[in-house]
């Protein structure tokens, strides 16, 4: 009964929004008022970063004349910024990753994308495969192969928690090989800096974290890189083969967008859009890619639609067992 | 079949069968409705709950030392027995990350080892989340959390279910109650179906629709054929029914219906009527320049009066009769006046002869051929319509046997008249204006009445002229009006109507009539168009 309700008022919002679509002041008036880009997470991660250059940017180049401010609302993996931005207007933006899907695949949050506004990928950074220098292995199918002969034989660091893209680009990679994931042994620490520690202390045999965390201590001779989630080999570590050289059919970004509140209209969308796209070719941001060792990776808000869809079906995918529908 | 067959179902089986259909309807949709937001609402529910007591249960610090220690695994059967207890779950399985089952209903499933398949995003993953399965026991819901150790890998698995078919039978319980109210309702709509029928029924004397329809066409054809004129009234006297000759009699429309019917036939005593409960026969009314015969009837149901008919029919239509048969009495009286004078004269001629009077009897029938010479030209010369003439002949004996001199103009011609012009119509304008000459002076010296017609123009004219007193000028208004005479004796209901119908049969031929009145005389004169148009009503 509810549902019937619940769609009437669709209907009727439809309806009512469709009437006063061409009262469109506030569009033109927009943006009115002070643009917040939400962090949801603590400073000092990638999606501080994010929100941080993008600040940065409109304000040096001019791009948008109203202040902005970044709030950092960490927690729940961004499950408390999310639904902070639920129940604001267009003025207020927020950083996503696969988060925004894994969260709601796993049981973490009620959240999915189709709960926001899709306004673009603006990056993404690729998952490495590490192990100790003085590993047996040196590739990452001898790893894979070894896991398939016996799956518990290796202990495999991730951090911060399980359904993570690092995680998450390991299972795939196994699954790809024919490894029986459910067997495997991960050893879950609280930062990928206690996951290199662990691995040079011989805690575990394996670890899988994005490239701007092990690359360093790679080209230090600390750990030896076996894999790369990309499509191509990376730049500077061009040694490295992709898993797709190897022979396993998966690329997997860990990329970071902009969403914004749900119902936003058509001339608030386009606002975006310029805005965004406009950022993404200025000089500055091709620095901060560089810094942080990620990869442009831009699309538009009705492709970052689109890539989301793909991207929930593909998570989907990997999170169920091979034969076994939910 | 059955739509062959719906027109003879009886009135009660449609009205119970309509209601019926209106109540099962209407059940069936609303307890689809309820049933389904109900087994909605029960479903999420135990998919909340499920979810619910898994995510506890694998929180539970006992439950994570279950894992590892083998002699507290008693301890786990118990706890996780209670929580199924609590929250009326059928099955709480847990297992440890090798898929070994430490926790489940049945005893011999306990040790063994089972490869996660429901379970596989929370081992792999660390998912929280519901699914439908049939992985343990047999088709279930289920919520599925993963047990965490304390640095956040998987550690084992706690699967919380409801059997689907204890679900059933649990929606089952709910929509029982439903069910029995439906069943109730029903057989109230059928209860009230049946009573409605049967009151209705009551009301139309047990007849079915379709034999109202006939009775209802049956009483129209038959009312329309009267000629009496028919209204009928309800129970307060407002009009229900008025057939055709009551329309043309009184002259009115159809708009006479539910109004008062002594706004239609004033001055009757109904309450009379009603009091009596019998009818009141043979009243006149004067009304709309006719005189009506009016009957009024009670309509008795159960003996009480619910109803009025007034019949009623035209009087002037019965006098007309009563004169016709006067007139044609009239006309055998004249052509026996006619026979009676020539055998008076036969009588003369022979009494004559036998005295040898022979010039007197020359003399006598030379006039008399002269007269009759005169008299058959006119009439037969040169008035050729039959008719007429007949008249005509048999008013020259009445004439003579009243001493009045009757005499024809020798400048009135007439040819056969058209069709449209009947004998009788002929008769009255004719016989009365004639006789009514004659009455009139009668007693008077020297009576002349004399006759002329001519059918030249587009009109016939006849005009009657006598050389009596004349009429007075106030009297003239009313000479044509039903009743009015100047006679002093004749026949009461024959009198003072013969020039009331000359005037109604004139204007039935669309003509006019004029009375003049001369100092020699009265002269009335008859204007009928040849050609018969119909007056347009």
């Amino acid at each position: 009964m509810k549902k019937y309700i619940g769609a009437m008022l669709v209907v009727l919002a439809v309806f009512i929004a469709g009437c006063s679509g061409g009262n469109s002041g506030s569009a033109q008036n927009f943006p009115n008022k002070n643009i917040e880009i939400i962090a949801p997470a603590t400073p000092g991660g990638g999606w501080d970063a994010t929100a941080r250059a993008m600040q940065k940017i409109y304000d040096d180049e001019g791009l948008i004349e109203k202040n902005i401010k970044v709030s950092n609302k960490p927690g729940g993996g961004g499950e408390v910024g999310w639904q902070y931005l639920k129940n604001q207007d267009a003025h207020t933006i927020s950083i996503n990753s696969s988060l925004v899907i894994t969260n709601n695949l796993l049981g973490q949050s009620d959240l999915t994308y189709e709960d926001f506004t899709p306004l673009g990928i603006l990056s993404t950074e690729w998952i490495s495969v590490a192990v100790p220098p003085d590993s047996s292995f040196g590739t990452g199918k001898e790893v894979m192969e070894q896991l398939k002969q016996d799956p518990k034989s290796l202990k495999i660091g991730v951090a911060p928690s399980l359904g993570n893209n690092d995680h998450l680009s390991f299972v795939q990679a196994a699954k790809e090989y024919g490894v029986d994931v459910s067997k495997l042994e991960f050893m879950v620490y609280e930062s990928g800096g206690d996951v290199l520690t662990a691995l040079l202390g011989g805690h575990v045999d394996v670890a899988s974290m994005s490239v701007s965390e092990s690359k360093e201590q790679h080209l230090a001779g600390e750990l030896n890189i076996v894999a790369v989630s990309s499509e191509e080999r990376i730049e500077g570590l061009e040694e490295v083969k992709t898993w797709k050289e190897q022979g396993l059919d998966m690329v997997f970004p860990h990329w970071r967008g902009i969403m914004g509140p749900p119902d936003m209209t058509e001339e608030e969308i386009a606002y975006w859009d310029k805005k965004i796209s406009k950022m993404v070719e200025t000089e500055a941001w091709q620095e901060v890619m560089k810094n942080n060792e990620w990869e442009p990776y831009y699309h538009n808000s009705q492709e970052s639609k689109e890539f989301l869809e793909k991207q929930t079906k593909d998570y989907k995918e990997l999170l169920q067992q091979a034969g076994l529908t939910e | 079949m059955l739509f062959k067959n719906i027109t003879n179902v009886s009135l009660q089986t449609k009205i119970t069968g309509l209601l019926l259909a209106v109540i099962v309807g209407l059940i069936l949709l609303l307890s689809g409705f309820f049933a389904y937001s109900k087994i909605e609402q029960i479903i999420s529910n135990k998919y909340n709950l499920s979810m619910q007591t898994a995510r506890t249960v694998s929180l539970l610090p006992s439950v994570t030392e279950g894992l590892t220690e083998t002699q507290s695994r008693q301890s786990l059967q118990f706890l996780t027995d209670q929580f199924s207890m609590e929250n009326d779950a059928d099955f709480i399985i847990v297992q440890d990350k090798d898929g070994r089952i430490l926790t489940h209903p049945k005893d011999e499933y306990l040790g063994r080892i089972q490869q996660f398949k429901s379970g596989y995003r929370a081992r792999v993953f660390g998912g929280y989340y519901n699914m439908e399965t049939e992985e343990f026991i047999g088709p279930s819901i289920v919520g599925i959390a993963p047990i965490m150790s304390s640095t956040g890998s998987v550690q084992g698995v706690v699967t919380v279910g409801y059997l689907k078919a204890n679900l059933w039978s649990l929606i089952y319980d709910r929509v029982e109650i439903i069910l029995y109210v439906s069943i109730a309702v029903i057989v109230i709509g059928i209860l009230l179906g049946y009573l409605l029928a049967r009151h209705i029924r009551k009301e139309i004397f047990g007849y079915e629709p379709r034999e109202i329809a006939e009775l209802y066409r049956n009483r129209d054809t038959l009312l329309s054929s009267l000629n009496e004129g028919v209204v009928a009234t309800s129970r307060d006297s407002m009009v229900t029914l008025i057939n055709e000759s009551a329309k043309k009699l009184l002259d009115v429309g159809h708009s006479y219906v539910n109004k008062p019917i002594s706004s239609l036939l004033p001055n009757l005593d109904y309450q009379n009527v009603y009091e009596t409960k019998k009818g009141k026969l043979n009243q006149e009314l004067f009304i709309n320049n006719k005189t009506l015969i009016v009957n009024l009837l009670p309509i008795l149901t159960n003996d009480k009066v619910t109803g009025l008919v007034a019949t009623f029919r035209d009087k002037t239509e019965v006098t007309e009769m009563l004169n016709m048969l006067s007139e044609v009495k009239q006309y055998s009286d004249d052509l026996r006046a006619q026979t009676h004078e020539y055998s008076n004269q036969m009588h003369l001629l022979h009494g004559m002869l036998q005295l040898g009077k022979y010039d007197e009897v020359l003399e006598m029938v030379g006039q008399e051929i002269n007269h009759h010479d005169k008299i058959n030209r006119h009439i037969f010369d040169q008035i050729e319509d039959t008719n007429v003439q007949a008249i005509l002949i048999g008013k020259f004996g009445k004439a003579s046997e009243k001493k009045v001199d009757f005499n024809i103009d020798e400048n009135s011609y007439l040819s056969p008249l058209p069709s449209h012009i009947e004998a009788s119509d002929l008769m009255i304008i004719i016989g009365n204006l004639i006789d009514n000459a004659v009455d009139e002076v009668s007693s008077d010296p020297n009576p002349g009445v004399s006759f002329s017609t001519i059918d030249l123009g587009n009109d016939i004219i006849f005009e009657v002229t006598d050389n009596g007193r004349g009429i007075e000028k106030e009297v003239l208004e009313q000479i044509f009006q039903p009743g009015y005479s100047m006679k002093k004796e004749g026949l009461e209901g024959k009198k003072g109507f013969g020039l009331a119908n000359v005037k109604s049969t004139v204007d039935k031929l669309n003509g006019v009539i004029e009375v003049a009145a001369t100092p020699d005389g009265t002269i009335v004169t008859v204007y009928i168009p040849k050609t018969d148009e119909e007056v347009a009503e």
